[in-house]
C-alpha cells in the first residue's frame, strides 16, 4: 500500500512537472498568454460547518496562467493552476493544489465542439486527525471532457460529457465518475437570460465496497447515481445592476451502507451497540439562490442568499453523543448570505472583501451549526 | 462623489439628446451683483467670443448655469475661460468636416467640456463628418463618458464608441452593450479583448447573445473545477 503511495504521489508530480514543460512552455512563445494571481486572508468561525465550530485564520495564494491559440477554425487552450490553501489553527487541513487542463475547440457553422483533458491535484502533507482512519486526503484526479454546443441567434443547446478517475492513495474513495449534462440557454430580451439545465451522473467506487448487517465487505462496489434539475434566471436593470435566481431539484441514489460500530468508535468494539444502516447516502434536495450585483464605479457589490434543503432516506440522525436515532430519518436545512466588495484599484488589480455566514438547521445535532467568515484578498491580472 | 458625478452624467445626457432649447438671456444686474469683482472680466469674454463668431448663447447659459448652481466667482471666470477655449480648439477641429454650425460647435463642446479627450473628439468627428447624425454622435460620447466612470480608458472603449456614433443603436442597447463589456471583464478577459470581441461581433451583426457566449469561451481561467473543488 505504502508502495503504491508513494507511486501514485511520484506519479502525479512527475506529470504535473513535465506536463508543464512539455506543454506550457513552447506553447507561451505562439499563443496568447494570461495570468492571474490571487491571495488573502480571512478567519472562518466554523471550518467544518458542523457542530464542532471549529474557527481559524485562512490564508490562500493561486497562480494560474493561460495559454490560447486561436484559429478561424477553433481555437486550444492550456492552462496551470498551482497554489496553496492555509488553515493555521487546523493544520491537517493545509493544502497544496496543482491542475493542468487542455481544452480544444472546433468552431462549428452554427456551434461549438470541445474536447478537453484536465489533471488536478490535491497535496495535503499531514495527517487528518479529525477523520476515523486518520489518512491524508492528497488526491489526484483526470478528467476527459467533450461537449458539442449548437447555437441560434437567441438560444444555445449544450450537450456535454465528463468522464473522470479521483485517486486518493490513503483512502478507499477512489472512483470513477462520468456525468452528463444538457443545457438550454434563452435570452428572453436582451437583458434577460433563462437557463434550464438537466444532469445525470454516476459514481463508482473502486475501492469501497458496500458492507452486509454484520459488518463484512461484499464483493459489491459502493455506486451513487444521481440527477438534478436546474432553472437559473438573469436579469440586468440596467448596465450596472443584475439580480439572478436560481434553484435546483436533485436527487442522489446511493448503495452506500454502513456498519456503525457504535458511540464514538473508531474501531470494532463488539458491545452489542453496533448498528447496520443499509441506505445510508441516499437523499432528495431541494436548493435555491437570488443574487444582486451592483457595480457603482470602481466598486463592485454583491449579495447571495441562498437556502438549502436536503431529506435523506434512511440516513440516521446522531445526538451530540454519537447517538444515532435509528427510526428517525436526517432532515437538514441550509441557509446562507454572503456579502461581497471587490474594489478595482485599476485595471489590472482588484481588492476583495467578503463576508459569509450559514446557519444549518437539522435534526441530526451533529450538523446542527452556523458560522460565519470574512476574507481581504488581492486579485492581480499579469 | 461617485452619485455627484452619475447625476451630471445623467444631466448631461438630458441636455445633449434633447433639442437645442432656447437659451436664457444673461441677466447683468444679477451677475453685477453676485460677482461684482469678476463680471467685468466675464462679459469680456462674451465680448471677445462674439468678436471670434463663436456662440455667445452657450457661453451665457453656462454663466447663468454657473449663477443659479453658486459657484465662486473666481471657478465661473476659470470655467468659462475654458469653454471659450473650448469652443476654439473644437471649431478649429470641426473645420476638417466643413461644419462649423453652432449647433455641432455646441454639441461637441460640451463633450470635450465633460472630460472627453482630445483624440476621441477627433475620432468621434471624423464619424460625424460621414454620418451628420448628432444624436447618436452624443450617445457614443456619454457612451465614452460612462465607461470612464466604470474605470474604463477612452482608448480602450474608443472603437466601440466610433461603431455606436455610426450606429442606429437604442439606449436599451447601448446599455446591454455596456453590460457585455463588464461581463468580459468580470470573467477576467483582459479589456482590449473584450472590446475587441464586442466590436467584431457588432459589426458582423452578431446578436447580444451570440456576442456573450463569444465571451464566456474566451474565458482564460477557469476558477473552479466541475466539482466544485477550487
Amino acid at each position: 500500500m505504502g508502495t503504491m503511495n508513494e507511486w501514485l504521489r511520484n506519479l502525479a508530480h512527475l506529470l504535473l512537472f513535465s506536463g508543464g514543460i512539455l506543454l506550457f512552455l513552447p506553447m507561451a512563445l505562439l499563443s496568447e498568454t494570461s495570468g492571474l494571481l490571487t491571495f488573502g486572508a480571512g478567519w472562518t468561525g466554523n471550518h467544518y460547518e458542523d457542530a464542532s465550530q471549529s474557527a481559524t485564520m485562512t490564508g490562500d495564494l493561486m497562480a494560474r496562467l493561460a495559454l490560447r491559440s486561436t484559429t478561424d477554425t477553433g481555437y486550444d487552450h492550456w492552462r496551470l493552476s498551482a497554489g496553496a490553501q492555509g488553515t493555521f489553527a487546523l493544520q491537517d487541513e493545509n493544502a497544496i493544489l496543482a491542475a493542468i487542463s487542455w481544452e480544444h475547440g472546433v468552431q462549428l457553422s452554427d456551434g461549438l465542439f470541445q474536447f478537453g483533458l484536465d489533471v488536478d491535484h490535491d497535496y495535503i502533507p499531514h495527517k487528518d486527525a479529525r477523520n476515523y482512519d486518520d489518512a491524508s486526503w492528497t488526491r489526484l484526479g483526470g478528467t476527459a471532457h467533450t461537449a458539442l454546443r449548437l447555437d441560434s441567434t437567441e438560444s444555445s443547446f449544450l450537450i456535454r460529457y465528463r468522464g473522470g478517475y479521483d485517486a486518493f492513495p490513503d483512502h478507499d474513495l477512489d472512483a470513477f465518475e462520468h456525468a452528463l449534462t444538457l443545457k438550454f440557454t434563452y435570452s428572453l430580451a436582451i437583458s434577460t437570460i433563462i437557463s434550464l439545465q438537466v444532469s445525470g451522473f454516476q459514481t463508482l467506487y473502486s475501492e469501497r465496497n458496500t458492507v452486509d448487517a454484520l459488518g463484512n465487505a461484499t464483493d459489491d462496489q459502493t455506486r451513487d447515481l444521481g440527477l438534478d434539475g436546474q432553472i437559473t434566471l438573469e436579469h440586468w436593470l440596467d448596465a450596472t445592476t443584475g439580480l439572478f435566481l436560481d434553484a435546483m431539484i436533485g436527487r442522489k441514489a446511493s448503495t452506500a451502507n454502513l456498519y456503525f460500530f457504535g458511540p464514538g468508535e473508531t474501531v470494532l468494539v463488539f458491545d452489542g451497540d453496533e448498528v447496520f444502516f443499509n441506505d445510508f447516502d441516499s437523499y432528495s434536495e431541494f436548493s435555491a439562490e437570488s443574487g444582486l450585483t451592483r457595480r457603482m464605479g470602481n466598486l463592485l457589490a454583491r449579495i447571495r442568499l441562498g437556502f438549502r434543503q436536503r431529506w435523506y432516506d434512511d440516513r440516521p440522525p446522531f445526538a451530540k453523543n454519537d447517538t444515532p436515532d435509528a427510526a428517525g430519518a436526517c432532515r437538514t436545512s441550509r441557509f446562507d448570505l454572503s456579502v461581497s466588495l471587490d474594489l478595482e484599484l485599476n485595471e489590472d488589480s482588484t481588492l476583495e472583501t467578503s463576508c459569509s455566514g450559514f446557519i444549518i438547521t437539522s435534526n441530526d445535532e451533529k450538523l446542527q451549526s452556523d458560522g460565519i467568515g470574512f476574507r481581504l484578498g488581492l486579485k492581480l491580472l499579469l | 462623489m461617485m452619485q455627484r458625478v452619475a447625476v451630471c452624467l445623467v444631466l448631461l445626457t438630458g441636455v445633449l439628446l434633447a433639442p437645442i432649447p432656447g437659451h436664457t438671456a444673461l441677466d447683468g444686474a444679477r451677475l453685477a451683483r453676485v460677482c461684482p469683482a469678476n463680471a467685468e472680466k466675464l462679459l469680456a469674454i462674451l465680448e471677445t467670443a462674439k468678436r471670434a463668431g463663436l456662440p455667445v448663447d452657450y457661453l451665457e447659459t453656462r454663466i447663468n448655469e454657473g449663477l443659479l448652481r453658486k459657484i465662486p466667482c473666481p471657478r465661473l471666470v476659470q470655467v468659462l475661460e475654458q469653454e471659450y477655449a473650448i469652443l476654439g480648439e473644437t471649431r478649429t477641429l470641426l473645420g476638417s468636416i466643413h461644419d462649423t454650425s453652432d449647433a455641432t460647435l455646441v454639441l461637441f463642446s460640451k463633450l470635450r467640456s465633460s472630460g472627453l479627450e482630445r483624440t476621441s473628439l477627433i475620432s468621434l468627428i471624423a464619424v460625424f463628418g460621414q454620418t451628420r447624425n448628432p444624436g447618436m454622435t452624443a450617445a457614443a460620447g456619454l457612451f465614452l463618458l460612462s465607461m470612464k466612470e466604470l474605470n474604463w480608458s477612452e482608448d480602450q472603449i474608443l472603437p466601440l464608441a466610433s461603431l455606436i456614433a455610426a450606429s442606429s443603436w437604442n439606449s436599451e442597447q447601448r446599455e446591454s452593450i455596456k453590460q457585455i463589456l463588464l461581463y468580459g471583464a468580470s470573467l477576467d478577459i483582459e479589456r482590449h479583448q473584450t472590446v475587441e470581441l464586442v466590436r467584431n461581433g457588432l459589426a458582423r451583426g452578431r446578436s447580444f447573445h451570440q456576442i456573450r457566449r463569444d465571451l464566456l469561451d474566451r474565458k482564460p481561467f477557469k476558477l473552479e473545477n466541475q466539482n466544485g473543488r477550487w
